[in-house]
């Protein structure tokens, strides 16, 4: 069966080069069509992707010897540090390659990078991903496409998405950086989304929430605190409507539900409006995954709220475009309800652009809600187009991204289909954040001093979680792993969990 | 709009199926040709008389397009070549192990992958409408034709999905695959984030080897962008220490590193009769794991050897000196006099055979056992030359059956089709969450798909690889030396002495071949030079 496999092999191959041969439009490499080694060398650069790149000088093994130029050893794991003695091993192609590019270097330009980062690599408590990741982010800064070009060549031989943390961080940084160079970003975005959403079903996403709930308080910590604060501000109304722009998929509702069912006086009516925000560019890939997974949840919660006896409507609205574009008339806002607005990781899907943050509060304070709640992931992720400004940014990314994938790692098995779909839609919000135009961005966090200073200036005050919410938080994060804490925020605005002395999450509540 | 695809693999006998098919509305969204079902003919749809279109060869790209210009919703899965069941089976395992279910399901849920050679599908859209359920029965009377499937369809069972996961994933992977033989690296890279998303190391066998390809085209890709195709290996302890921890799990879940010491020790011990001097080469030792069960043997022997020397290859000093003293430990437990010889670098690269240090009387024994993890030999060829110069009493080689020959998309094709059996018979026994399984499969599989699919692979040198090393020895002045008798025994032995099920063991021309269900993974043989 061997023999005839290899046969088979044999003669498809050869039909396979003359059908290429035919097809193909590169004319320049068609006559070096002969044998295997032809896909060596496809050297495929377009000028444009890297400007000022050099890039067909390059030896494309700049560890291996040339072979019959008298060349330096470049890898010291040779025993003999002279040339090779193999003649005859290079084909044309080879020579076509090497004639051009030995001209240029009498030894490969990618051993300084190597020896650059041999300590960072072999270092115990090794963080060998954010130093080149940092060098690649100065470089590109600086417009040095020969060093982009060696770092980014590590960072590919080195990376993983399926390895220790600094390998996942290679991995998904690299994309984002490759795409950046590609300009191909809000592409790559699309594309990376599109497929989450075609495979995105209720199923996964419940177990991946659940999961993540399970093992990790990161997104408890926020329900808590705010589900407290809510409670607490349409004590004894007896109609509620809670306008929920969030991303945690309604997992906050059912505690809120069961607290207003065994409130001593009577059981008030609730309402629960959902605001789903699909990008107006989106709209192609938008469409399929998450809405349907909403309409499951929504039929869910209405059964969980008929279990637990509370009078309950859920509504959900979609949104296309940017938040800050929402009007009050989507939303039919009632002057007989207590309403109250709940922001999840909401306040950061808003671009940067122009002042729309500042727009959304001042929507968010017309609506004249009884509270506001925030939750926000503690990052300053507002990376800059380009230069220094690109390069700080980068590198708060970096830590940020670190912080996040340590998390999970420490949370979950290591060998969790949940925390790979984690992964990789942290994945996506990396090339959004280092590829993509501002304008379109959904990930750009701000710190809870920024959002402070925003939600002040758009009218509203801070409200102090009272002691009952803290004990429940406290409650909350002794059911994790050791590493979980919470602080006070200062100036009383709100709370932060924190995971080893990180604050990762803010929550906080405000009023008009 | 995309469709949830209904597959049709036409291993056998497409031409007799296909005109039924079409007539009952029934058109596959995939097809699956490999080149047993050449000249097939496939009627147009748009046109109700049958216009068939003769297909010359399935190897022509062209013919390719022709059918899908005139077949819009079919999706045809173009096979490139020796395309062998095995390989889609060890994708779909419960296609195969459950024709009857999965075909029963195909009707219910009509989107069911169908095998054409089973009787049992021949009309299935009779089938289709007796066994609605009313629920679908309300679906069909609601929407009509394609709404209608993909309303089916998204009523379908999750098992049912993970049978078609495995499909898709092999006809995005081939796609993919070919983009990048054609140099269409956009496109190519486009398609790998539905590939990723279907694919998790985590999963399914097909989803594990989906998720390392998917990582190796990815790697390539942006490789070739940048125009710098070398390996880059850190030359640090931890990285060398990760993949010695990774080969130690192998070898205790899987029998293939044991065979491959088993049965080469026992071709070693058997040249060594009478030998008072005996001098061992290793082309990469590693951690020498392979030679404390030969100072057993030799041990337990009458008649002693005087001295025993093992000169071990190997990247790193550090990791040459820890293995040296390992081994010396052992030898002197057992009173063997041992010296050990590290040589930092690869034998292609040895000048001149001084530098081996061989002294008078020696009885001399090559190994090496091949892999993709890296470069071992440095250059075949000069490996090829100092093996004939050497004139060894004894080489033994153990091959992994994995051609790296053809062109990209033949050997991409071939380690898909290596890897799947591999990566199957690694699951056997270990649980879908087993960290072992993961840190073998990320570590060793991983990095050897990496280098395979990648530019220049897997040597990743662009220097001609010696592709059957059994003509280069023959042509060196070597013959084969049969391990059919002694060493076939031992590897019996050894998969008897173990849980593993689904080995087989073949010996073929002297050669012992171990296998996962009959798709050969190792290959060891034994050279000695011709009088």
């Amino acid at each position: 069966m061997d023999t005839l496999f290899r046969l088979v092999s044999l003669q498809s191959d050869q039909s396979l080069n003359s059908s290429r041969t035919s097809s193909s439009s590169r004319s320049s490499r068609q006559n070096l069509y002969q044998q295997e080694d032809e896909e060596c060398f496809n050297i495929f650069m377009d000028d444009e992707d890297f400007s000022s790149s050099s890039s067909k000088h390059y030896n494309p093994y700049p560890h291996h010897q040339l072979h019959h130029h008298q060349q330096h050893h470049t890898a010291s794991n040779t025993p003999t540090p002279t040339t090779t003695t193999t003649t005859g091993s290079a084909t044309p192609t080879h020579q076509h390659v090497y004639d051009q590019s030995a001209d240029q270097f009498s030894y490969s330009p990618a051993r300084d990078v190597t020896l650059e980062f041999a300590a960072s690599l072999s270092g115990q408590n090794s963080r060998w991903a954010s130093d080149i990741l940092l060098e690649t982010a100065k470089a590109i800064a600086d417009r040095n496409s020969t060093r982009v070009q060696q770092l980014m060549w590590m960072l590919n031989e080195l990376g993983s998405l399926y390895g220790d943390i600094d390998q996942k961080l290679a991995s998904y940084f690299l994309q984002a950086l490759f795409s950046r160079m590609m300009d191909s970003g809000e592409r790559t975005y699309r594309t990376l989304i599109s497929a989450s959403e075609k495979n995105c079903s209720f199923d996964s996403t419940r177990k991946m929430v659940l999961k993540f709930q399970e093992v990790s308080p990161w997104t408890m910590f926020g329900h808590v605190a705010c589900n407290g604060a809510i409670i607490e501000a349409l004590e004894g109304e007896s109609k509620l409507h809670i306008i929920d722009i969030s991303n945690t998929f309604c997992t906050q509702w059912p505690t809120l539900l069961e607290a207003i069912a065994t409130r001593s006086d009577e059981t008030p009516h609730l309402r629960i409006t959902t605001i789903l925000v699909s990008k107006s560019g989106g709209a192609n890939g938008g469409a399929a995954g998450v809405p349907k997974v909403m309409k499951e949840i929504g039929s869910r919660m209405e059964k969980f709220a008929r279990l637990m006896g509370v009078p309950f409507k859920f509504n959900v609205i979609h949104h296309a475009g940017d938040l800050s574009e929402l009007s009050l008339a989507e939303l039919d806002i009632k002057e007989d309800e207590a309403l109250a607005i709940n922001c999840v990781g909401a306040l950061h899907s808003v671009a940067t652009v122009g002042n729309r943050r500042d727009l959304l509060i001042s929507i968010l304070r017309r609506m004249q809600p009884r509270i506001v709640t925030v939750v926000e992931e503690e990052a300053d992720l507002d990376i800059g187009v380009d230069g220094l400004e690109f390069v700080r940014g980068f590198q708060e990314s970096l830590r940020w991204f670190r912080v996040y994938f340590e998390a999970l790692d420490e949370s979950f098995p290591k060998t969790s289909n949940e925390r790979l779909m984690l992964e990789r839609a942290a994945g996506c919000a990396i090339v959004d954040l280092v590829a993509c135009p501002q304008a379109e961005s959904v990930e750009r966090r701000e710190t809870a001093a920024r959002w402070s200073h925003r939600l002040q200036g758009g009218g509203f005050r801070p409200v102090s979680f009272n002691e009952e919410v803290s004990d429940d938080v406290r409650a909350l994060l002794r059911r994790y792993k050791d590493g979980w804490s919470m602080i006070q925020g200062s100036d009383s605005t709100g709370i932060f969990l924190s995971w080893k002395d990180q604050p990762v999450v803010w929550a906080s509540a405000w009023k008009p | 709009m995309s469709h949830n695809p209904r597959y049709l693999q036409a291993t056998h006998n497409f031409s007799l199926i296909s005109p039924l098919l079409i007539h009952n509305h029934q058109i596959p969204q995939v097809i699956i040709l490999n080149h047993h079902a050449s000249n097939f003919r496939f009627p147009t749809r748009c046109a109700n008389s049958t216009r068939p279109i003769t297909c010359q060869s399935l190897h022509n790209f062209s013919c390719h397009f022709l059918l899908e210009s005139f077949l819009p919703k079919v999706h045809i899965l173009l096979i490139p070549f020796h395309f062998s069941p095995i390989m889609l089976h060890s994708l779909l395992p419960t296609l195969q192990h459950n024709p009857k279910a999965s075909s029963s399901a195909m009707t219910s849920a009509g989107k069911r992958a169908v095998d054409v050679a089973s009787p049992s599908v021949a009309e299935p859209s009779k089938r289709h409408r007796t066994h609605l359920s009313p629920v679908e029965k309300d679906l069909q009377s609601e929407e009509e034709g394609e709404d209608q499937l993909q309303a089916v369809a998204a009523g379908a069972s999750a098992r049912e999905d993970d049978d078609s996961t495995g499909l898709r994933l092999l006809g995005l992977l081939l796609q993919c695959a070919e983009c990048v033989a054609m140099d269409n690296l956009d496109d190519a890279g486009q398609l790998l984030p539905e590939i990723a998303e279907l694919s998790s190391p985590f999963g399914s066998s097909a989803q594990r080897v989906g998720a390392y390809f998917a990582d190796a085209l990815s790697a390539r890709i942006i490789s070739s962008y940048l125009s710098i195709y070398s390996p880059f290996s850190p030359l640090c302890k931890t990285h060398h220490q990760k993949l010695l921890n990774a080969l130690q799990i192998f070898n205790s879940v899987t029998p293939l590193i044991k065979f491959s010491h088993f049965t080469a020790n026992q071709a070693i011990q058997q040249a060594l009769d009478g030998a008072d001097h005996v001098h061992i080469i290793d082309l990469d030792i590693m951690q020498g794991l392979q030679w404390p069960g030969l100072f057993h043997i030799l041990a337990s022997k009458s008649r002693k050897v005087k001295s025993f020397r093992i000169t071990g290859f190997g990247s790193s000093a550090d990791l040459l000196k820890s293995t040296g003293q390992r081994l010396a430990e052992f030898a002197t437990a057992l009173n063997i006099p041992f010296e050990f010889q590290p040589i930092e670098g690869k034998i292609g690269n040895i000048k001149d055979l001084n530098q081996l240090n061989i002294k008078a009387g020696e009885t001399i024994v090559v190994h090496w056992m091949h892999h993709c993890l890296y470069d071992v030999s440095g250059s075949d060829l000069g490996a090829s030359r100092i093996l004939t110069m050497l004139r060894p009493k004894l080489i033994t080689i153990v091959e992994q059956d994995l051609s790296h020959g053809g062109s990209f998309l033949g050997r991409f094709v071939e380690a898909l089709h290596y890897y799947s059996a591999l990566f199957d018979a690694l699951g056997d026994g270990l649980e879908t969450e087993s960290v072992e399984r993961h840190t073998v499969e990320q570590q060793l599989f991983g990095c050897e798909i990496r280098n395979i699919v990648a530019v220049g692979g897997p040597k990743r040198t662009g220097e001609v690889k010696v592709e059957r090393w059994e003509d280069e020895l023959v042509r060196g002045g070597f013959r084969p030396v049969s391990l059919a008798g002694n060493p076939a025994a031992q590897a019996n032995l050894l998969l008897g002495m173990f849980p593993w099920q689904g080995y087989t063991l073949v010996e073929e021309g002297g050669c012992l071949k171990l296998g996962w269900k009959d798709l050969p993974l190792l290959t060891a043989s034994a050279w000695q030079p011709c009088e």
